[in-house]
């Protein structure tokens, strides 16, 4: 089977996938017991009619199942319905907007912590004895650690004692570059705009950090034991045996243990986005995390929905990228 | 029989304490046990009520001989308030794990003995929310019940019901094709009490050990939900809504507002991963989303 | 006699494990002959491995040589450096293991593996040239050329072997280490690899020093046999003799223990357990183990008793030569 006939399937079985999880997202919003209208007009007294006329603009009048299948069919048009808060506003507007920020934020942190991942495991496998047990308890401790009180003890030194990086935010808005992927570092390297780079680059930093140092003490014990199996595998002590330079047979054992490493990005996928709520919430980031916690405190229902609805979409997608970089990797994954 | 049973559990933890892993499972049993106390005794440990300013005390002091901790916006003192934040985090996540156990243990062992449409239907359905990431999951609940203990509860049980029921199944899986198992089948015992007698004993250490780990990931998730107004509302003592109101004058300087509700929510969950790593050691049983 | 190639003298490699230190090797003195096909035989734990693999220079953690010397070719190994004995392993030692499957790197396409040893050890000018010595090994060994693009799962356990001893034979060396080489084949592709392995000895002058615990096998292929219990070389000599006469009780109980289709001779195995290697008995070894023992046995180590073409460590060796 081709690899292209390989993600097609693979694109075919993230189906049932979206629709469980929209399903789920569904009873959650709409079935459990609460009433989001009137808890989006707040405690103020308002006159029936009036919740009436917004529960039937918004849709909620109709049937459940009415429901379920019209906001179905509009997730596949790209309609996620209009805000409940801010009347006239699009969710999908809102979601497309937020989005690259999400995007350029996880992207970083993923990069951080694979680095952190491989270079701490890597040492630990390679040293073992005390410097193991020391990366041992660093993989621990970096996974227990709650990303806002991380972040903020990140700010504290970096922003509030040394000066040195911004407390929030992804650009100083005056150097916005010009908008080409919505990515800012991509977007102010591919117009030459340094000045862009440099801020977005430094606003990325502390945010990317956080979230990567969390996320990274997985990937620092994964690494840990798997390049220290592959060390005292048989065809390592083969490669020695052939005369190798071990900082080759190093290498073709951190590609032998890049295999679970993949399996374990795929189970990290959820941990990215969910840290990226809690980081971009921490450092003012305005990604889709931010978002949804600031649709969630205005009690924007529709908004709510909306964008966990986007993100049973992402991780779904996500996963395929996961299960094609595993299968090339590996000569024996059929696919 | 209090005493009797009281040794009998001491025996079971000095087993669990011995052999490998042993000094993970005895470091995370002394921070649980340390923070249990904590909790249970707050009245008598927190030096002043968490919700009053006590007299002579200054906004925004910094840790002090008076005020270990230092005190607050309002001048509360923050380790008392730390103190009593403890017994939030514990309730919610205690409540949550058993409610998880309840869901995801039964539904593990039936899906995974007697297998079968319902089977598929199950795991199809716990593998995508296990997917999801639990605290978006855990916002989309709590969101919608409210702020509350128990709903916060409700919305962690949510997220972690799938951890034990996956679990549990992959132990079941596994028990199910071991030769006394199939001879109780051959002797024509009935299923439920192959599940309950048998199989059930020998998954415990699993559960066990997804207890420990899924608990420690589940005080990072009450974090996030309380640190969102989504457990407790101000000025109930609460770790990550004091956390989220701190970092409104980390700017100024009081890095403490901040930093001691964290090391609280790290050290607790240390506690738990702790435990959870030393018994997967001891059982040798592979974690769950941890790797 | 032709040129001596190795030469182990004294050699001694102990394992030092948590539970106490292992005497793999344990004073050991050998001479192998350039172009001929030593076998040394012995139980599970008897150390015959670690002392083939220690002929390269190779020890695995946890184990070191604490004393005596391996000349090769006039260098004595044991004190080159580790830069030193990564130049000479590979291009003038080869080896080969007991489960091919396990030693060839599961990502990578067989070719690519042998071709890195040789662009490794400067044999080849470009990635083309090594490339070309591979295939030339693979077609040595019989595997068709074209197959050096192909991934280790993608071949038979026989032909993963052979591919085994491509990469080791690729770049020409002197010697070749194959340690267990056919325990994890079945018979018909066990003969195969033999034959081959007898064919590159015959046509290239290649010394073959060979790992097993099938002194049957040993017979028919070796020039020489060397028997291994707990830790020494206990009788040594031309493969014809030590079969036809073994001097050492062991080795006479080894043959007896081997099943013959056409005589109706009844299989004896060996009564007794191998001892611990990290509590030898003290004198002979074999003593416990041994219908001959005798009191001094029990106290003394027994003298190496010279015969025509080798010797054996045994009290007896001199009364006990060529009767059966």
């Amino acid at each position: 089977m081709s690899l292209a006939r390989y993600v097609a399937v693979r694109l075919l079985l993230v189906v049932p996938t979206v629709l469980i999880l929209y399903t789920i997202v569904f009873i959650v919003m709409r079935v459990l017991p609460g009433d989001p209208v009137q808890a989006a007009l707040g405690v103020h007294y308002v006159p029936p009619e009036e919740l009436e006329e917004l529960r039937a603009k918004l849709g909620l009048d109709k049937p459940l199942y009415v429901q379920y299948f019209e906001y179905l069919a509009g997730l596949l048009r790209g309609d996620l319905g209009e805000s409940m808060v801010f009347q006239g506003r699009s969710v999908w507007e809102d979601i497309k907007d937020k989005f690259p920020a999400t995007l350029e934020l996880t992207l970083a942190a993923f990069t951080v912590s694979v680095i952190i991942g491989f270079v701490t495991g890597s040492i630990a496998a390679v040293k073992g004895g005390l410097v193991d047990r020391a990366m041992r308890v660093y993989g621990i401790i970096a996974y227990t650690m709650f990303i806002p009180w991380l972040g903020l003890m990140l700010i504290y030194i970096f922003s509030v004692e040394l000066k040195l990086l911004p407390s929030g935010g992804r650009i100083d808005p005056r150097f916005i570059p010009r908008d080409v992927t919505g990515l800012y570092i991509v977007d102010s390297i591919i117009t030459g705009d340094l000045r862009a780079l440099a801020s977005a680059l430094e606003h990325l930093v502390l945010p990317a950090l956080t979230l990567g140092i969390v996320l990274s003490g997985a990937y620092t014990r994964i690494v840990r034991v798997h390049l220290a199996e592959a060390l005292r595998s048989e065809y390592s002590i083969a490669y020695r045996a052939r005369g190798l330079r071990e900082s080759k047979v190093l290498a073709h054992a951190l590609r032998n243990s890049m295999v679970p490493v993949v399996t374990l990005m795929g189970l990290q996928l959820a941990l990215l986005l969910g840290g990226a709520v809690l980081t971009e919430t921490t450092f003012s980031w305005p990604g889709l995390g931010s978002f949804l916690v600031e649709r969630v405190m205005y009690r924007d229902y529709t908004a709510v929905q909306g964008a966990v609805v986007v993100f049973a979409v992402i991780v779904s997608l996500t996963s395929i990228i996961v299960d094609v970089v595993y299968a090339l990797i590996d000569p024996r994954i059929r696919y | 029989m209090e005493g009797g049973l009281f040794s009998r559990l001491m025996g079971v933890v000095a087993g669990l304490v011995r052999g490998p892993g042993g000094l993970m499972t005895a470091t995370g049993l002394a921070i649980i046990t340390m923070f249990a106390l904590v909790a249970i005794a707050a009245p008598w440990i927190a030096p002043y009520p968490p919700d009053v300013r006590p007299p002579g005390a200054g906004l925004l002091e910094p840790p002090s001989l008076r005020h270990p901790f230092g005190t607050n916006d309002l001048g509360y003192d923050v380790f008392s308030r730390i103190v009593w934040g403890a017994r939030v985090v514990l309730k919610v996540v205690l409540l949550s794990s058993l409610m998880s156990m309840a869901v995801g243990v039964p539904l593990g062992l039936i899906s995974g003995y007697y297998g079968g449409p319902l089977d598929r239907l199950l795991s199809m359905v716990m593998d995508s929310l296990y997917a999801f990431p639990g605290i978006i999951m855990a916002i989309a609940v709590a969101s919608v019940l409210g702020p509350s203990t128990f709903n916060a509860a409700v919305a962690l049980m949510v997220v972690y019901v799938p951890t034990y029921y996956r679990m549990t199944r992959a132990r079941v899986l596994e028990l199910k094709n071991e030769p006394f198992i199939e001879a109780l089948q051959a002797m024509g015992a009935p299923g439920w009490v192959i599940l309950v007698r048998h199989i059930l004993p020998n998954a415990a250490p699993t559960i066990l050990v997804v207890f420990g780990l899924a608990s420690a990931d589940a005080i990072l998730t009450e974090a996030g939900l309380s640190f969102f107004g989504l457990v407790a509302v101000y000025p109930q003592p609460d770790w990550g809504l004091d956390l989220y109101y701190g970092k409104n004058y980390l700017l100024d300087g009081a890095w403490w507002l901040v930093f001691f509700p964290g090391a609280s929510i790290l050290l607790l969950a240390l506690g738990f991963a702790l435990l959870g790593e030393g018994l997967s050691e001891r059982f040798r049983v592979r974690g769950g989303s941890y790797g | 006699m032709a040129e001596t190639i190795i030469s182990v003298r004294g050699l001694k490699v102990y394992y030092y494990t948590l539970s106490g230190v292992v005497r793999a090797v344990d004073g050991v003195d050998l001479d192998i002959a350039r172009g001929e096909w030593v076998t040394i035989v012995g139980e599970s734990g008897s150390g015959k491995s670690t002392l083939a693999l220690s002929m390269m220079g190779l020890v695995l953690p946890p184990g070191r040589i604490v004393g005596g010397s391996v000349l090769f070719d006039g260098v004595d190994l044991t004190k080159l450096s580790g830069e030193e004995l990564r130049r000479l392993r590979g291009k003038r030692i080869g080896v080969i293991f007991q489960d091919p499957s396990a030693y060839l790197d599961p990502l990578r396409t067989v070719g690519s593996q042998i071709a890195e040893a040789v662009l490794e050890h400067g044999v080849a000018s470009s990635e083309s040239d090594a490339w070309r010595i591979a295939e030339e090994a693979l077609e040595i060994v019989g595997v068709p050329a074209s197959r050096a693009r192909a991934y280790p799962h993608q071949l038979s356990g026989g032909q993963r072997q052979r591919v085994a001893i491509a990469a080791a034979i690729a770049l020409n060396p002197d010697v070749l280490i194959a340690d267990e080489p056919t325990t994890a084949l079945d018979v018909v592709v066990q003969a195969r690899i033999i034959e081959l392995l007898k064919g590159l000895q015959r046509r290239r002058g290649l010394t073959i020093v060979m790992v097993t615990h099938d002194i049957a096998l040993a017979g028919e292929v070796s020039d020489r046999i060397a028997v291994m219990y707990s830790g020494r070389v206990v009788e040594w000599g031309s493969a014809e003799r030590v079969i036809g006469s073994p001097l050492h009780p062991y080795t006479r109980l080894l043959i007896d223990s081997v099943p013959d289709l056409w005589s109706r001779r009844k299989v004896r195995s060996i009564p007794g357990e191998p001892p611990d290697p990290r509590r030898p008995p003290s004198g002979c070894r074999f003593h416990p183990r041994c219908p001959l023992a005798v009191e001094e046995c029990r106290s003394r180590q027994p003298p190496r008793v010279s015969a025509a073409d080798g010797w054996a460590e045994c009290f007896f060796a001199g009364e006990a030569g060529g009767g059966r």
